[in-house]
């Protein structure tokens, strides 16, 4: 059979990006229309029936009066030779396989000399990128058949299906003067011939990690659907030194563990960063001289500023999803309570009011409601009440004590640590409580965050003994695809930043 | 007046023997063997081939076992006798059809070999409202917890030697279902399965939900899930609840439930559904597709439905590639005229419990 190729050049959509900083711009300037059979939707029509039927009632009434026996006859010799019913059989698959959608990264292609090391490393970090999610094989390119040379020509796709891609990812990366480079990628669906996804970016030659988490993102949508996420960032506590004379320092990196940058410089205790939801900002907690106070770090300029320095203890501070507020809890005098404070007035409203620990504040998606753990029932659990303080309700149960909830991005699930028979898990459970799934286990997890698709949760293991010490991993949904994340030393509180913008 | 009676009735036997001369021309010479013939509405039609029991149907098997009834079930050929196939013809016309009592145990038994996995999929409830109860049944430790239902369902499977004994590791899996089935499930069926060894798609660490070796799957990704084979037996259950249902079971000219199940495997076996989309909507594809007679595709297929999800186009793609990747299809030749033109719903949704 032969498949038509829906082939389109020099069409990509293109973004553009700023020569320098971290935020940013990217504007689609052109899309194409990809034609592709999907639209074509048609009704089906389900022919049903003989077509004998009418013929038979006919003769029937032509009959009628000749007489039981005569009639009786003829609809014997009408059933005799009625045809089956021709109907469109249909049948339901409903057991597929799970597995990694086998991917050919092929090299990109480079089009200038000066271009091709980077070109290189862009294939390198979209084909890293896809593998880590754990929902693509990259296929080894020492298995590849053809050389792809023209970006514009549709690949052979024989040579791909053979050495069993599915889909097949060409690029191109040119030095186009002026201090820019522009980047361009074509996906390809390698057993029905189609043309998924292309697109082009332009941007400053350091950019060129972003560009190829870009590229990864757009393939990853486009294939499965969800988000991506790769083109984002992990603020955490980086840990080095001895145990008993830890060196603390807030750090941040992109998410694959690459572009480590150091945000502070250790001389205090930092603890629980988190990212504002414009990815400029975060804000963390330090023991400055024994008193906690609560900081926020601008990432683009380091500017540091106290938000508050409060009587007791601060906990755990977090930026509502509009960013113009942060939530944390406050101990006074035995009990801890929660706390919202307006970042532009500084004043604070009081959320909760009770004599019981509540801490570990986080709203959902949506800033209407607020998950926290409390002991108020004499056991750590998790409650969940509206942004305002009112109307708490508890969504966990059963054995065990739940800690550091956090809302996944997408609303439908909350991460959390659980504490039970001397382990500490890492699990999600539904809003309303049900649901409850652990996805990891081992001697000391704790600490989860979403990937800002929600659909990977990065968290620290801490590993027993002398030698040991906290260390990043990443597990997605499924529980199944659970990855190391590694760091040159040491590191806790992992802060998964939004998508960069 | 009695001459035009004479000739009325010599014309009509005219007509009469013309149309037995006709009709009994036109049998095709493979004709020979008898042939069920529905006549459905598109509807009924759809009912019957999703498998979906009326109530009628329903509330007889509830009150006696259908052993005697004139089933309008085409019998196997090892048990089809001669005397059966003009009253079986009778009974399989349009009103009687999709009221149809459910095959006897023997015939689904023999149509099909009980398969190597124990299948303890409960027919439970369309609405997330009554999933405790069908959690429960699961989680009680008699081994026929099972309600009536779901036994007449899977009663291909039934033999009590068959079944799934009351141990520890199914206990297990019903508490690995209590955790999967909490979620609200927008189930556009309106059924749902659950078969333990699907839903562990989704795993739970829990050490305090039962025995750590089951659980202790690998920690290498994606093995555990689905081996090739537990998707070859998996589909095989689902193929007996839809004869039991009603679905022609195939003789001759209609195609044989285990050329149906040998597609639905080889499909299985290419489709990997994105996992986009996870335990929310269950997105099914309905994909439309044209055989050549060597089995290969005759043209692209056609996506059939829509969906305006962000999931669906991904579900779509997968559902094409796994529809090119594994042709060509190996059917009964001669029975080319049923599998030339298919429509295939693809729905993930069991494999994750959904």
């Amino acid at each position: 059979m032969t498949i038509p190729h829906q082939h389109c050049a020099h069409c990509l959509s293109h973004r553009r990006f700023p020569r320098n900083g971290l935020a940013l711009f990217v504007v689609p300037e052109a899309r194409r229309a990809i034609r592709d059979p999907i639209a074509h939707r048609r009704a089906l029509s389900r022919p049903i029936g003989p077509g004998s039927l009418a013929g038979a009632t006919r003769n029937m009434l032509l009959s009628a009066w000749l007489g039981r026996i005569l009639s009786a006859l003829l609809l014997a010799v009408c059933f005799l030779t009625a045809s089956p019913a021709h109907a469109v059989m249909e049948i339901d698959i409903t057991q597929g396989n799970i597995r990694p959608i086998p991917i050919a990264v092929a090299p990109f292609l480079a089009g200038t000399p000066q271009s091709a090391g980077l070109a290189d490393a862009i294939t390198g970090i979209v084909a890293a990128d896809l593998e880590r999610s754990g929902l693509f094989k990259p296929i080894d390119r020492a298995a590849f058949i053809e050389r792809i040379a023209n970006l514009d020509a549709p690949p052979r796709f024989r040579d791909w299906s053979v050495i069993n891609a599915e889909a097949l990812v060409v690029g191109q990366v040119n030095d186009t003067g002026g201090g820019q480079i522009k980047a361009q990628f074509r996906l390809w669906d390698v057993y029905s011939g189609r043309e998924l996804k292309s697109e082009a970016f332009s941007a400053a030659p350091d950019q060129w990690r972003r560009i190829g988490h870009i590229i990864a993102d757009a393939i990853y949508e486009r294939l499965t659907g969800e988000r991506g996420y790769f083109d984002s960032r992990i603020a955490f506590i980086e840990e080095s030194g001895p145990k008993n004379k830890r060196l603390k320092r807030l750090a941040v990196m992109d998410q694959d563990g690459q572009n480590l940058r150091l945000v502070t410089k250790g001389e205090n205790l930092v603890l629980t960063p988190r990212f504002s939801p414009n990815n400029r900002e975060i804000v963390y907690t330090s023991y400055g001289g024994g008193r906690p106070s609560v900081i926020r770090v601008d990432l683009a300029t380091g500017r540091q500023d106290i938000v508050g320095n409060f009587p007791g203890m601060t906990f755990a501070p977090r930026f509502s999803p509009g960013g113009d507020s942060i939530v944390m809890s406050l101990q006074q005098e035995g009990a801890s309570n929660l706390f919202e404070m307006d970042l532009a007035s500084r004043k604070m409203r009081r959320l909760t009011n009770g004599q019981a620990i509540d801490t570990g504040p986080c709203y959902s998606p949506d800033g209407r409601q607020i998950v926290f753990e409390s002991d108020r029932s004499g056991r750590q659990e998790l409650y969940v009440m509206n942004a305002d303080g009112s109307g708490a309700r508890q969504i966990t149960g059963g054995d065990g004590r739940y800690s550091t909830p956090v809302w996944s991005p997408r609303g439908d699930l909350i991460a959390f640590t659980k504490q039970i028979g001397g382990q500490f898990l890492i699990g999600v459970i539904q809003p309303d409580g049900r649901g409850e799934r652990i996805l990891t286990d081992g001697y000391h997890n704790e600490g989860p965050s979403w990937s800002p698709n929600g659909r990977v949760i990065t968290f620290f293991r801490e590993s027993p003994g002398e030698g040991g010490g906290p260390r990043l991993f990443t597990i997605d949904l499924t529980g199944y695809n659970e990855r190391p994340l590694p760091t040159s030393t040491f590191a806790s509180d992992p802060s998964w930043s939004p998508l960069m913008k | 007046m009695r001459a035009s009676l004479l000739l009325s009735i010599f014309l009509h036997a005219l007509v009469l023997a013309a149309a037995l001369v006709s009709f009994s021309a036109h049998v095709p010479p493979n004709m020979a063997q008898p042939v069920a013939v529905d006549i459905l509405s598109p509807s009924q039609f759809a009912q019957v081939k999703a498998g979906k029991p009326d109530v009628a149907r329903e509330k007889a098997a509830e009150r006696a076992p259908p052993a005697a009834q004139p089933a309008n079930v085409i019998p196997t050929a090892a048990e089809l006798k001669p005397a059966e196939t003009v009253s079986q013809k009778q009974a399989a016309l349009p009103p009687s059809k999709p009221k149809a009592t459910p095959p006897s145990e023997n015939e689904s038994r023999v149509e099909k070999p009980s398969p190597p996995k124990p299948d303890v999929a409960a027919q439970a409830a369309p609405k997330p409202a009554a999933a405790p109860a069908a959690l429960k049944r699961a989680e009680a430790p008699k081994p026929r917890s099972d309600k009536p239902k779901q036994e007449q369902r899977a009663r291909a499977e039934s033999q009590p030697e068959k079944r799934p004994e009351p141990t520890p590791q199914s206990r297990n899996e019903a508490d690995r279902i209590a955790d999967l089935i909490g979620k609200p499930t927008p189930s556009t069926q309106g059924r749902s399965e659950f078969d333990p060894k699907q839903i562990a798609a989704l795993l739970n660490r829990d050490p305090t939900a039962g025995q750590r070796p089951q659980q202790d799957g690998p920690r290498e990704p994606w093995r555990k899930p689905a081996s090739l084979q537990e998707q070859a037996i998996g589909a095989a259950p689902e193929e007996r609840e839809r004869e039991a249902a009603g679905e022609p079971s195939g003789r001759d000219s209609r195609i044989g439930a285990s050329d149906i199940d040998a597609f639905r495997v080889q499909i299985s076996r290419c489709w990997t559904p994105p996992v986009g989309g996870l335990g929310g909507d269950a997105i099914i594809v309905k994909l439309r597709i044209m055989l050549n007679q060597d089995g290969t595709l005759n043209r692209p297929p056609e996506v059939a439905n829509s969906h305006n999800s962000p999931f669906f186009r991904p579900a779509a793609d997968s559902a094409m590639r796994a529809v090119f990747q594994c042709q060509p299809y190996r059917m009964p030749p001669d029975k080319y005229g049923q599998w030339r033109d298919m429509l295939l719903n693809f729905d993930p949704s069991r494999m994750y419990g959904g």
